[in-house]
């Protein structure tokens, strides 16, 4: 069946052949009409929807619809008449709308499935005229309602962050921080060291400002002592950016390797429990296997 | 002895007097922002009654709730798992889109692995960037694990996502292009999405950047096509792309030639935003903001010289009609009362493209009203005067 928009076209094509006067130009032209009426290419509708899944030989406008087609506005799915019943057969199809909406069929009776879906005109939902000036009313006479949540939000931290627990290299008094900054985005950040075990002599946080660029990773180092500290990482440029907090465990070589080499055996064996483990458990397990790791003789 | 009545063009120049100046005084009320509130409650209700129309070159999908606590996908973790997002978009290419336009924050670096294929069609970033009031500039986190290279370079873009909030906490303009600490202007995520497009056969996008550009804000025009609806699953997507048999999708399915976007409406985007229309998620707003620009651009900004001839021309033709029907008092308000809300529409629509923002002509329309009715008043007391 011809489109609208073919049969427009052949009109006005018609049109101008009848103003001419040649017996071979007109029948050129009807030539050319009969083509422009079947080889016009024309856009497809607009789809409302696409087939999930189907069973069955449906079809929409007698053509058959295959899986992942998109289906037209207001369509009409029905299933072949070709199909046979009696056997126990069940025939099924689930169309995906783009507003998300879920409309499916499924039969086993010749007069269900010959009724099939119709597809929806609109994928927004349809207003009445009142409805709208309704709307506008309230929109100037009533006072317009709107709640924002007050309360700081966690960000869950993904597991593949590399600025989490772990032990670091001390070379000549200075840690290396890189791996512990690999996945951050660059930029400027402030990182302050507290000594969190019982050994060595009490000291004060060190603060260490720190710009972090992937292309230079060796400038990331901060000069401590041995031992395991809580460090506490923010972002001086961007309040929004809320300071994370990790356990590290500063290590000089040859330790370096037997520490790291533990505690990366807790690692894997952490990644092994359930999605259902908190994370905070996950996080209290690993610093108290560092502080068991630091605890241990030098 | 009684005093003359004032001459024709006495009346004229004073009538003259009261267009212009009370032109001048919405211009300045217009200039100091004192129309704001009344502009926008005409453009709210004017996006609302007009009738919705479903969008026709943008398809919207979307991370939802399900999807983000899905252990198989994201399992509620933030930021996104890569490869998850990765195949997300190659179930989105597969479908032969236009282009594919990726309203997610790809900043952190675990997001390098986001290399896209040469068969996938042209992609755009959204880039989030850090406004600084004191430079009234921005400063840009790049997409895309935080590096400035993108995947493909020539076919690829980024834009950036931040559109402005108005007094009230409503989001309805969007700019074209935002100026960077850097001092070059570039590109927000809608206006890279048109730019891309064009590239990709789409002529609404063409029309688009060659209309004269603006580097004011441009309103969001929600009348027509709206996009609040619940965009498209992932999860239906991947099913739709990964399906045997699924030949359907990539040579006839819903994705083919269009635009799409890719947003996350999970609550843990926090990406909710208050619109004219209700609140709104992010992508679709992005959405909205493409289709003002594919149905002419918008709604223009105030260009307040060709407001202030149109308040001058209502107000003289309203003077032309009352100098007229002089000598018919009823019929010439009669039809001032039926002409005013016409040509203040009319005058909307013809300077701003919006049926909305009526109220910039209506001080003037209503102040020569009063003022021909007050000197009807005051001849017909100078005539009964004289007749006593």
């Amino acid at each position: 069946m011809p489109s609208k928009r073919r049969i427009q076209s052949a009109g006005i094509l018609l049109a101008v052949l009848k103003q001419g006067k040649s017996t071979i130009g007109r029948r050129l032209g009807q030539a050319l009409l009969a083509a422009v009426v079947v080889w016009l290419p024309q856009a497809p509708p607009p789809s409302v929807g696409f087939v999930l899944s189907q069973r069955g030989p449906w079809q929409v406008n007698g053509q058959a619809i295959k899986q992942g087609q998109g289906l037209p506005r207001g369509a009409h799915v029905v299933l072949a008449t070709t199909a046979t019943f009696g056997a126990g057969e069940t025939y099924s199809i689930d169309v995906i709308l783009l507003n998300n909406k879920d409309v499916s069929l499924q039969c086993a009776a010749r007069e269900i499935c010959g009724q099939g879906l119709v597809l929806p005109s609109s994928l927004n939902a349809e207003s009445s005229l009142a409805s709208r000036f309704a709307d506008v009313f309230q929109l100037i006479l009533a006072k317009p309602e709107r709640f924002v949540g007050l309360m700081s939000r966690d960000v869950t931290t993904n597991d593949e962050s590399s600025f989490t627990e772990g032990v670091g290299r001390l070379v000549n008094g200075r840690v290396e921080l890189a791996p512990f900054f690999a996945s951050l985005p660059d930029g400027r950040y402030r990182l302050k060291l507290e000594r969190v075990d019982s050994s060595g002599a009490p000291s004060s946080p060190v603060n260490i400002d720190i710009s972090w660029n992937h292309t230079a990773p060796s400038v990331a180092s901060a000069s401590i002592e041995p031992g395991l500290y809580r460090a506490t990482l923010t972002r001086p440029a961007d309040v929004t950016v809320p300071a994370r907090e990790i356990w590290l465990l500063a290590r000089p070589d040859p330790k370096f390797a037997a520490a790291k080499s533990a505690f990366d055996q807790a690692t894997q064996s952490v990644k092994t429990w359930p999605a259902t483990v908190p994370r905070r458990d996950v996080t209290t397990f690993l610093r108290a296997y560092l502080t068991s790791i630091a605890n241990q003789p030098q | 002895m009684t005093t003359g009545a004032p001459s024709r063009s006495t009346s004229w120049w004073r009538t003259a007097i009261v267009i212009v100046a009370v032109s001048l005084v919405t211009l300045v009320l217009q200039r100091l922002g004192l129309l704001d509130h009344f502009e926008t409650a005409g453009l709210d209700a004017f996006n609302i009654l007009k009738p919705v129309r479903d969008p026709t070159d943008i398809v919207l999908i979307g991370i939802q709730d399900t999807d983000y606590f899905d252990p198989t996908l994201f399992n509620g973790t933030s930021p996104l798992n890569c490869a998850t997002v990765r195949r997300i978009l190659h179930a989105i290419a597969d479908g032969q889109p236009a282009l594919i336009g990726v309203d997610l924050d790809t900043s952190a670096s675990s997001f390098s692995c986001l290399s896209a294929e040469p068969s996938w069609p042209p992609i755009v970033w959204v880039e989030d960037a850090v406004w600084t009031p004191e430079s009234k500039r921005l400063s840009v986190i790049p997409a895309v694990g935080g590096t400035t290279g993108l995947t493909r370079s020539g076919t690829d873009s980024a834009g950036i996502g931040a559109l402005p909030e108005d007094s009230d906490g409503v989001i309805r303009r969007y700019y074209r292009e935002l100026p960077l600490d850097t001092g070059q202007m570039a590109a927000s995520f809608p206006w890279a999405v048109i730019q891309a497009g064009c590239g990709k056969h789409c002529q609404r996008c063409c029309e688009a950047r060659e209309r004269a550009g603006t580097t004011e804000a441009l309103r969001l025009n929600f009348a027509g096509e709206r996009f609040n609806f619940e965009p498209l699953s992932v999860r239906h997507v991947l099913d739709a792309s990964g399906s045997s048999g699924s030949g359907g999708w990539h040579d006839s399915g819903p994705l083919v030639g269009k635009i799409v976007l890719l947003g996350g409406t999970y609550r843990a985007a926090r990406d909710v935003h208050a619109t004219p229309v209700g609140p709104m998620n992010g992508v679709q707003i992005m959405a909205q903001a493409i289709e003002s620009e594919l149905h002419g651009g918008g709604i223009r900004a105030v260009h307040e010289g060709l407001m202030f001839a149109f308040d001058l021309l209502l107000g003289s033709l309203l003077a032309l009609l009352h100098y007229r029907l002089h000598d018919r008092t009823t019929l010439a308000l009669a039809i001032s009362l039926l002409l005013m809300p016409l040509l203040c529409l009319l005058a909307s629509y013809l300077v701003f493209s919006t049926l909305g923002l009526w109220f910039n002509f209506a001080a003037v329309v209503v102040s020569v009203l009063i003022h021909q009715l007050h000197t009807r008043a005051s001849e017909n007391q100078r005539l009964r005067a004289a007749a006593r």
